[in-house]
């Protein structure tokens, strides 16, 4: 949903609502404790209120942009202890200019008193993967925390870039009864805005004029806190949250218009990329002259630039205010043998362009973000830089952050995402990246066994491709031997945890063109079973999927890496003497998104199990869930046959 | 753990031996100009990583001002052969804490066509404050590819550290290693190796006026990280301390013991412990109580009621502020916890002892970095209690600070003074019998025999409760019940769930502590498989997936558990009409190991008809904590003996 304010249209029909938007719960129209308390059982805090209000100035026709956050939490229980520690963010781009917060504690005696936070402890956040990183956390504890008791915390912020107006959620993990929005802005600057996530018609929207200044306001009332579920995908798919544009400015009189479009954006991310890689390097030119010798086409030599990039270059992120926009020289990269995602991709564009072919610095939000940047025309749209080049009129996304990922493969996490691609200084290209088949990412795993009492044993081979190659290779390739096999005895497992592998091969570990192809002997034990004349052995010796029946009060959706088809094999040698007795029946289940089917077949003195999986969709959604049950409700049966084998 | 503050300083520059200002061996120190890669064998190659070089060196020497400073060199070349170990070892953190400045800093990568390239500085950024642990230089080693080696050497100036520990043992295997500390002749320091690392010795000098310890080491072969083991406290490392100044005796448990008691008994006169009083009066305790009852009602309210958090200016450290804000740091709370106690007459020693999967206390070599975490003793009833750990609960404390020395304070009131006697004694840890992990299951088949009803009931106490039960009460009701259900389900994972109970989670101050329990229903399809006109009931999976060490790799370290403790599982199959189980004595298991006559540790399964019902009874225990090397295969079967019950499967036929 999007639509331009026009905040002339709007007028003063809204101000009852708005007289609604600071009033604090009083005690006469607000709920008891007892109250809230009865109908939020098992929540253990909520938000009685929380707001935002953004106020976007124009000063000597520069734009100044202040937040002033405020929210009241009330603790419902005894136990809601971990709530009283709280964080807030602050950058270069985000000063955070004063914090108030204090807790209003019930006391024996009936009344409230205000314990106030007297220190707050600011430390550099360097989690994850960011080597460097400049945004800091200011941290605290609420004192006096206990049920009836409310935390309120209100700090101002400078946001010194108007483009990183990241939003604000009216809802996420905890309820909110009141939640409110707030823009002012000048006369002479018009904002847009778009709401995502779910649930968002429930937002009520207002505008208010006061002299040169028009205020917008959202709230929601009664928002329920979206639950913490494994493998969901990022908040932003389904928290309720807005986010503003500034889009236009009146400069001197004149206006500035379409700053919230794409092409604005593109000039905003543009100016940062415009003097990259404007110097010749005569060394890296002999580099990439001396690696593409004996290359026959376009094709050939964009993959050995990119390998060589991954192979060279080392991933380590520094994030520095602006710093963290601006790729680095290919030069300095090629020197010091690493560099984040954009520092990658400078150097595969220069190295690309040393090679005489098209390649373009490409801005990408991973998946992490939901946003396209047609629907979200700002930076908070992407969050990673890969490089595109044009070979044989094609696009080939590069992104060299994925150390082993072949050529013409993307990395798993810009699937089906749109990218912007810098052509010059007015001419950007829109693209998206493809979302990789199931076929292409196929682990096929063929077993031929024989058993020996208790025992099975037999050899076995597995043949990845794609992303299931991708998924065990980092944790495998130039392993010393005990950790290799102390790794694949991890992943080959059979049967049960008695799994021993005796031997094995491997190709195609580390040439990433190849499938990784694993050879191996094992055996099980204390696996099949025999009682008197009869043998009883169950076939599926990998139960793939046995465990991932969802809760049926699931909400969120499902989040996968990659699509991918799995085959799975088994050739058991019926023992001398020994007939087929029962053979389990044959099962199936299929959709557009998941399915697989499982058959049995007799020849030669053998049984054939075949299983082949696939699932077909990066997001199992909640109307899919039923089906999704269904099918492993099916697989379980499936899984549960064994076969009879007597004299 | 706690900022120790003495007048050290002043004691030992008051000594009138003062060395000329400013000159330190390392002053001039530097690495070998040029060079080109350092040969390795080609077994080596194969090799992830290795430390070619490891140096490090630590000088005492006095100021202009006649007061002692350190300076310290750190040198390694490390080569690398993979891409993921690059990644490992191409970022470099220092930690500015104490350090006054970098003498030297320098850093260099040699590739193997010889390539020389040389750390640019001004790619060093400065960290404030990372992850609340003070200030770090922080830099990227430029130009490391794979089969590189990397070089740094810093020279760092700090504040002196009168007793620290160096680790040299790692995943790698480390060569050319070498520790001196270097120390005015005056300054008399001592130092003890462990885990197979050579002691440091004298060394002859010329140089009369300082004091020379250390050694060289070849190679220190990896270790690898095992199931069963603390790693970090089996790798070789030394602990030194400065012994003495002259013969002022320096750095002793006895005079730690009286400095840590009188910080956490601050209080100068009742007045103080007022708002102590007020709280027992709240806590409700009266004449009647005993003695263990006192202690668990004082211990409840206090973790239940005051959040611990080190995030705290100093009003978590007074006990008048941290009963007014009900928060505390960890000091804080050792503080209210020790006033409580001695408010309600109850008689109590502090006991300071260090984490055994860290470093063991070594009650032969006296060192003021083993006393890290503080317990306290309650006398009459010959028990502990962790202060400022919010899981454990009397009688329970952190298993790594039990079965290890510690340091008890007891207090002799001599006059008006109170002095603190330091005592060095054993913490044992807890019998097993207290921490058992029992599962109590009912089994019944659904008519059509395709799936089972299984009446769910497992009982925690103990250790084997703490990851848990102090928890659960902290949850919303959706989180308590998905982790309830995940419990229930680790017994058959298809499982569907329901009537799930939860029981004694809410520690109140229940005398005893009641262990955990979770009673549920469960649907489970999974645990019968359909062989024609027999049906497979998996029950060995019904005691959930097993620990195992089945894979046979050269054992490095010794066994070493947490805390002993065991497991009593109860099934009781009842056998539907007009079947029979057909390999019933395949529940028949009996592994176990004796020592002097005594079964140390266990696992057993047996069975009884009755009726119609099978009573399937598996007995598993763990009685000590350390297994030693040499019966290490012993442990590996019983370990084992319960991952091989998980693969045993009834076969019911028609009769």
């Amino acid at each position: 949903m999007s639509f331009t304010v026009n905040f002339k249209s709007m007028l003063a029909a809204f101000v009852l609502a708005c007289c609604l938007l600071f009033s604090t719960l009083n005690a006469q129209n607000n709920p008891s404790f007892e109250s809230i308390k009865n109908e939020h059982q098992g929540e253990l805090a909520l938000y009685l209120q929380k707001s935002e209000h953004l106020t976007i100035d124009l000063k000597q026709d520069s734009v100044r942009i202040k937040s002033k956050n405020y929210s009241e939490m009330l603790h419902l229980s005894d136990k809601a202890n971990i709530y009283a520690e709280k964080s807030i963010y602050e950058s270069k781009f985000v000063a955070i200019n004063h914090i108030e917060a204090k807790t209003l504690s019930p006391t024996q005696k009936g009344k409230m008193e205000t314990v106030k936070v007297s220190h707050f402890s600011t430390q550099n956040d360097m989690g994850g993967s960011i080597f460097y990183d400049d945004s800091k956390r200011i941290s605290f504890v609420f004192p006096s925390i206990k049920a009836g008791a409310t935390s309120i915390l209100q700090y101002e912020e400078t946001i010194k870039e108007p483009r990183f107006l990241n939003g604000y959620f009216f809802a996420d993990h905890l309820s909110v009864l009141a939640s409110t929005y707030k823009v002012t802005v000048d006369a002479r600057i018009k904002i847009k805005y778009k709401l995502f996530g779910l649930e968002t018609a429930q937002i009520n929207f207002s505008t208010q004029q006061e002299g040169k200044k028009t205020t917008y306001t959202w709230t929601a009332k009664n928002l329920k806190g979206f639950p913490s579920e494994n493998g969901s995908p990022n908040i932003r798919y389904y928290a309720p949250h807005i986010i503003i544009y500034i889009d236009e400015i009146e400069v001197q009189g004149k206006p500035q218009t379409n700053l919230s479009t794409v092409p604005a954006l593109y000039q905003f991310f543009h100016k940062f990329v415009k003097n990259v890689n404007a110097k010749e390097d005569p060394v890296l030119q002999k580099v990439v002259d001396s690696l593409v010798l004996g290359c026959n086409d376009d094709a050939a030599k964009t993959k050995k630039i990119f390998y060589w990039v991954q192979d060279h270059i080392r991933y380590i992120a520094f994030e520095d205010g602006y710093g963290g926009f601006i790729p680095r020289e290919a030069s300095a990269v090629f020197q010091k043998r690493y560099g984040d995602c954009k520092d990658m991709a400078s150097i595969l564009t220069y190295m690309l362009r040393c090679a005489k072919i098209e390649a373009h610095l490409t801005w990408i939000g991973s998946r992490h973000i939901p946003y396209t940047f047609d629907e979200n025309p700002a930076p908070s749209a992407a969050n990673h830089m890969i490089a595109t080049a044009k070979v044989n009129g094609k696009y080939v996304y590069l992104d060299a952050t994925g150390i082993y990922t072949p050529y013409g493969l993307p990395t798993d996490m810009i699937q089906g995402k749109q990218c912007l691609m810098a052509i010059d200084d007015n001419t950007f290209i829109q693209e998206t990246v493809p979302t990789i088949s199931q076929e292409r990412n196929q682990r096929y795993d063929s077993l031929s066994i024989n058993i020996q009492g208790k025992t099975i044993q037999g050899n076995g081979k597995v043949v990845l491709n794609g992303y299931s190659k991708l998924d065990l290779v980092p944790s495998l390739i130039a392993k010393p031997a005990a950790q290799e096999k102390e790794i694949l005895v991890g992943y080959l497992e059979k049967g049960n945890n008695k799994f021993f592998l005796e031997n094995y091969t491997t190709s195609g570990m580390a040439n990433r063109d190849e499938a990784l192809a694993i050879n191996y002997a094992f055996k099980v034990e204390d696996y099949a079973k025999t009682i008197q004349n009869e043998i009883y052995v169950n076939l599926h010796l990998d139960k793939l999927l046995q465990h991932a029946d969802l809760d049926s009060s699931r909400q969120l959706p499902v989040e996968r890496d990659y699509k991918y088809t799995d085959k799975f094999m088994v050739n058991l040698a019926i023992p001398t003497g020994y007939k087929v007795s029962y053979l389990p029946q044959n099962m199936a289940f299929q959709n557009e998104y998941f399915g697989f089917t499982i058959s049995y077949r007799t020849q030669n003195n053998s049984i054939l199990l075949t299983r082949n999986l696939y699932i077909n969709a990066l997001l199992v959604e909640k109307p899919s869930f039923k089906a999704w049950n269904q099918m492993i409700a099916a697989l379980h049966k499936a899984y549960k046959e064994v076969v009879v084998l007597a004299k | 753990m706690f900022i120790k503050s003495f007048l050290i300083g002043l004691l030992l520059s008051s000594y009138s031996f003062v060395l000329l200002a400013n000159t330190f061996e390392y002053e001039n120190y530097n690495w070998e100009e040029k060079r080109t890669m350092m040969r390795i064998a080609s077994a080596d190659e194969k090799e992830e990583a290795l430390l070619l070089k490891d140096k490090r060196g630590i000088e005492y020497i006095y100021n202009a001002q006649g007061a002692p400073e350190c300076y310290k060199l750190i040198h390694k070349i490390i080569r690398v052969n993979t891409d993921q170990a690059l990644e490992s070892f191409n970022k470099v953190y220092i930690s500015m804490q104490e350090v006054i400045n970098i003498v030297d800093l320098k850093v260099r990568v040699i590739t193997k066509e010889g390539k020389v390239i040389v750390l640019n500085k001004e790619n060093i950024k400065e960290v404030e404050n990372l992850e609340n642990a003070g200030a770090y230089k922080i830099f990227a080693i430029e130009g490391a590819e794979k089969n590189c080696e990397i070089e740094y050497f810093y020279i760092l100036h700090t504040a002196p550290s009168f007793y620290s520990r160096e680790i040299f043992q790692s995943s790698i295997i480390a060569r050319n290693v070498d520790f001196e500390l270097i120390s005015p002749v005056n300054l008399r320091f001592i130092s003890k190796s462990y885990n197979g690392l050579p002691e440091a010795i004298a060394k002859d000098s010329t140089n009369t006026e300082k004091r020379y310890i250390g050694f060289s080491v070849k190679e220190i072969p990896a270790l690898h990280k095992e199931e069963f083991s603390t790693y970090n406290a089996n790798k070789m490392r030394i602990n030194y301390k400065l012994d003495a100044n002259g013969k002022t005796k320096l750095f002793r448990w006895s005079t730690e013991a009286q400095a840590n008691y009188d910080r956490v008994y601050y209080w100068q006169n009742q007045k103080a412990l007022k708002p102590v009083e007020k709280m027992l009066k709240t806590i409700g305790i009266t004449k009647t109580n005993t003695e263990e009852e006192k202690v668990i009602m004082i211990e409840h309210y206090i973790k239940n009621n005051i959040l611990i958090n080190d995030n705290v200016d100093k009003e978590g450290f007074f006990i008048e502020s941290i009963l007014d804000k009900k928060v505390a740091s960890k000091f804080g709370m050792l503080r209210l916890m020790a006033a409580a106690l001695t408010k309600a007459g109850i008689k109590h020693q502090l006991v300071i002892t260090s984490d055994r999967n860290e470093e063991k206390f070594d009650p032969t070599f006296e060192y003021l970095g083993f006393l890290d975490n503080y317990l306290i003793y309650i006398e009459s009833l010959d028990q502990y209690i962790a202060p400022y750990e919010y899981a454990y609960r009397y009688p329970f404390f952190p298993h790594y600070w039990s079965h290890n020395y510690g340091m008890y304070l007891n207090p002799v009131t001599t006059g008006k003074k109170s002095i603190a006697v330091d005592i060095i004694k054993f913490i044992p840890a807890s019998n097993y019998q207290l921490s058992y992990h029992n599962h109590y299951l009912d089994i019944r088949f659904q008519p059509d025999l395709e799936a089972v009803n299984i009446k769910y009931k497992t009982t925690m106490s103990g250790h084997t409760a703490v990851a848990l039960q102090p928890y659960l009460r902290l949850l919303t009701d959706e989180k308590r019940k998905e982790i309830g259900e995940s419990l229930v389900k680790s017994s058959a994972e298809d499982g569907k769930v329901s009537n799930l109970q939860i029981l004694h989670d809410e520690m109140n101050g229940q005398v005893p502590l009641l262990p955990l329990e979770i009673n549920a229903e469960m649907v489970s399809s999974a645990v019968v498989e359909k062989a024609g006109a027999k049906y497979l009931l998996k029950v060995g999976e019904l005691i959930g997936r097993q620990s195992e060490l089945y894979q046979n790799t050269k054992r490095q370290q010794e066994v070493e558990n947490s805390h002993n403790h065991g497991y009593l599982r109860e099934i009781t199959l009842n056998i539907p009409a007009g079947y029979k189980v057909s390999n019933l004595t395949d529940l028949h298991m009996e592994v176990f190991y004796e020592d002097k006559g005594e079964r140390t540790m266990a696992f057993t399964s047996n069975y009884a008809i009755e009726g119609n019902k099978v009573k399937i009874t598996v007995h598993e225990y763990y009685k000590n904590i350390i297994y030693p090397l040499s019966i290490f295969e012993n442990f590996r079967k019983v370990i084992n003996a319960a991952a091989d019950f998980n693969k045993i499967t009834l076969v019911l036929e028609k009769i």
